[in-house]
């Protein structure tokens, strides 16, 4: 598929061409007319949605070089704008091109100011690309696109370089200075008869050269190197011509021979048009001016912006491709790291069944026999009785007569929030101990409360004494000395009135080791 | 940008909004099946690492099954080890009831959940479980209490630990009869009963 379509538009003749794959080829010539038009629109259908190229060759074209002073941006925008519109007015088709700075002392910014001073001269091609719905890449005048061919054919060492070429359109004169174009000048071929052809080309160029001195871009003096590219080997006498007529000019001579050998184009190609070497020029590089308005460029933005989303497209199918092809390739290895494992895994199970042969029959696994016979020890070992606790209660009630036992409620386990966590988390949650409450009373009572709590504290202590015994507290009294509670009574004595005094004690061993 | 751009450019937008779907897609899904395998092989390196251990470590094993075997065997026989042996503990209790002379047994059993306290054991796979069981019984003394529980322990009743004992003084005049109850005594012990489970957690 073609990638570009080139167009050379002369005020006589257009060449067309489509680059393709770095080569020119399907090159055609068309007359511009209203026929060469319609075989331009041929030409595109062949190639529908391809951008267009369109290089200028005509008179009406103007080329300044101003200097302005240095600055960037926005304020550069303004400034080079504003000089546009004073030099072209409302010419769309101009462009500045910045060639660097002056050595001065203000070291001004040069710019060389460049137009199709009549666009009316494209519009018959530019409507065959709007009707072909075409994107237009650029409007180039042809001067911009031989800038490359200094360097192509060596001439990149002259300072004050004129490179004359006989196009489809007339003699071409383009000057260069520090290999950088400043003017450019098309004679046309019409009246020029061919026998005195050579003389007037040397006047032409004769003419230039004072046109140079005139404007001070060089004397008269200084030595100009002039480079004649020959595509039609109709320049072979101008070499000649130039030293015998012109001082301080030095001659070098490019026939198509040259041109084919340095540029790689087929001679077949140069012998349809000699523009095409410029279409080739085009193709190599892009000229650094762009003289078409974006309105006229949309299309080629447009075109741009979906390549450049279809390549973005192509990119990141192309990522992905490459990450899922890692992360296959990932599985792909564990998966066969895994198979290995599973080998050798199977390996050391048979050896250990192996050697399992030899040990005795066992309902059930080593660690599990090992384990249920510990626990089996551990939940023995931490097994408790009453025995411990009615053992110190009976010491203490030996020694304490008038306290009679009514009953003793003795627990193992856990207390309170730890009981409550241990139970709902099946988590090991603090320490198991012996708590217990001893309810009993004082007998015989006569209502002496003094005396009866006096013989509940006695009691108490002697809890307390006991080595095993932790905590002793008494609970509940046989009179509530509570100030924040009502308290009611008779002090009548009488045996009958209160035969007992109840009171409640509880206790908690140690933790035995 | 105009709309008329945005209508130009909708193909080349869809298709590239297709291709990071896709591609999103693709590499979460070939991201996910290369973590799955990598799982896979961390389970089986691990499981091979288990394998070359128990190997090395098959001569400890064989000295623990030769040590810990009669035992274990023993604990089985006792119904510490297994089904929970429910009419032995109904036998052990006539039993001791019996032995111990009291004055009958009255007993209420729970039904069987896991043991609160297994994780202090760290029982491996091995599965501890409990039932809570009641008792009210008569004593003549507070000795028969101990004796009581003595007797029952020896009875082939697996392991059991007592919670709580509450003793009551019966209100009986002494000089009426000479062999009658004077305490009341209430009790309530766990029955712990071991099983061993597979890797899957189910019991063996």
């Amino acid at each position: 598929m073609a990638h570009k379509l080139f167009l050379c538009v002369s005020a006589t003749l257009a060449t067309a061409g489509r680059w393709d794959g770095g080569k020119l080829d399907a090159v055609q010539v068309f007359a511009n007319d209203e026929n060469g038009w319609s075989g331009f629109n041929g030409f595109l259908q062949s190639s529908p949605g391809i951008p267009v190229y369109i290089m200028v060759d005509v008179v009406e074209e103007d080329y300044r070089f101003e200097n302005l002073p240095h600055s960037f941006g926005r304020d550069r925008r303004e400034m080079v704008s504003r000089k546009l519109r004073q030099l072209y007015r409302n010419n769309p088709y101009c462009r500045a091109w910045l060639q660097g700075r002056w050595i001065d002392k203000r070291r001004d910014d040069r710019y060389l100011f460049a137009a199709l001073t009549n666009p009316d001269l494209i519009a018959g091609w530019l409507n065959v690309i709007e009707v072909q719905h075409a994107p237009l890449a650029g409007v180039y005048l042809l001067p911009m696109a031989t800038h490359n061919l200094l360097k192509t054919f060596g001439l990149d060492k002259f300072s004050s370089l004129l490179l004359v070429t006989q196009n489809s359109a007339g003699l071409r004169q383009t000057f260069f200075h520090e290999q950088k174009l400043r003017i450019s000048r098309l004679t046309p071929l019409e009246n020029i008869q061919d026998e005195s052809r050579m003389a007037e080309y040397a006047e032409e160029i004769g003419n230039t050269r004072l046109y140079l001195a005139a404007v001070k871009i060089m004397t008269l003096e200084e030595p100009l190197l002039v480079a004649i590219l020959d595509q039609s080997e109709t320049l072979v006498g101008l070499s000649r011509e130039l030293v015998k007529k012109q001082s301080n000019v030095l001659c070098q001579h490019f026939g198509r021979s040259d041109i084919v050998a340095k540029l790689g184009l087929d001679p077949e190609l140069l012998r349809l048009s000699p523009d095409v070497v410029y279409l080739h020029m085009l193709g190599a590089q892009q000229p650094p001016i762009n003289l078409a308005p974006a309105d006229k460029t949309r299309g080629f933005w447009l075109y741009q912006t979906r390549r450049n989303i279809y390549t973005a497209s192509a990119a990141a199918a192309l990522l992905a491709a490459l990450w899922c092809g890692n992360n296959l390739y990932q599985q792909y290895d564990y998966k066969a790291q895994a198979l290995v494992t599973v080998r050798q895994t199977e390996q050391q199970q048979a050896l250990y069944l192996e050697v399992t042969k030899q040990f005795p029959a066992a309902p059930t696994s080593a660690e599990n026999l090992g384990n249920a016979v510990e626990i089996a020890g551990k939940i023995r070992q931490r097994g408790r009785t009453p025995e411990l606790m009615m053992s110190v209660i009976s010491q203490a009630l030996d020694a304490s007569p008038n306290v009679m036992l009514k009953s003793m409620t003795w627990k193992y386990g856990k207390e309170g929030q730890e009981a409550e966590l241990a139970r709902q988390s099946l988590q090991g949650v603090g320490v198991m101990r012996q708590t217990g409450v001893v309810e009993a009373e004082i007998r015989p009572f006569n209502g002496d409360y003094r005396a009866a709590m006096t013989s509940i504290n006695s009691f108490a202590e002697k809890l307390r004494q006991d080595t095993n015994v932790a905590t002793v507290s008494v609970v509940q009294l046989p009179l509530n000395i509570n100030p924040g509670t009502t308290l009611s009574g008779n002090t009548t004595e009488s045996h009958e009135q209160s035969s007992s005094a109840p009171f409640k004690v509880a206790l908690s061993l140690k933790r035995e080791p | 940008m105009k709309p008329s751009d945005l209508r130009a450019l909708r193909m080349p937008l869809a298709v590239l909004l297709t291709v990071l779907l896709a591609s999103g897609a693709l590499i979460y899904y070939t991201k996910r099946l290369a973590d799955a395998s990598f799982h896979q092989l961390q389970q089986q390196q691990n499981q091979l690492r288990e394998a070359r251990i128990r190997y090395q470590k098959s001569g400890d094993e064989k000295e623990i099954i030769n040590r810990y075997l009669d035992d274990y065997l023993r604990l089985q026989k006792q119904g510490f080890i297994g089904t929970e042996p429910r009419i032995n503990w109904l036998d052990g209790l006539r039993v001791a009831n019996q032995q111990a002379e009291l004055f009958g047994v009255e007993y209420q059993i729970g039904a069987q959940q896991p043991y609160a306290l297994a994780a202090e054991y760290s029982p491996g796979n091995l599965a501890l479980q409990q039932s809570l069981m009641k008792l009210n019984f008569r004593l003549l003394h507070e000795g028969d209490l101990i004796r009581f529980f003595n007797i029952l322990s020896t009875k082939n009743v697996g392991l059991f630990h007592l919670d709580q004992c509450k003793l009551d003084r019966l209100g009986n005049n002494p000089a009426i009869l000479r062999f009658q109850p004077n305490l009341q005594a209430e009790c309530s012990l766990t029955w712990i009963t071991l099983t061993p489970v597979d890797s899957t957690g189910s019991k063996l």
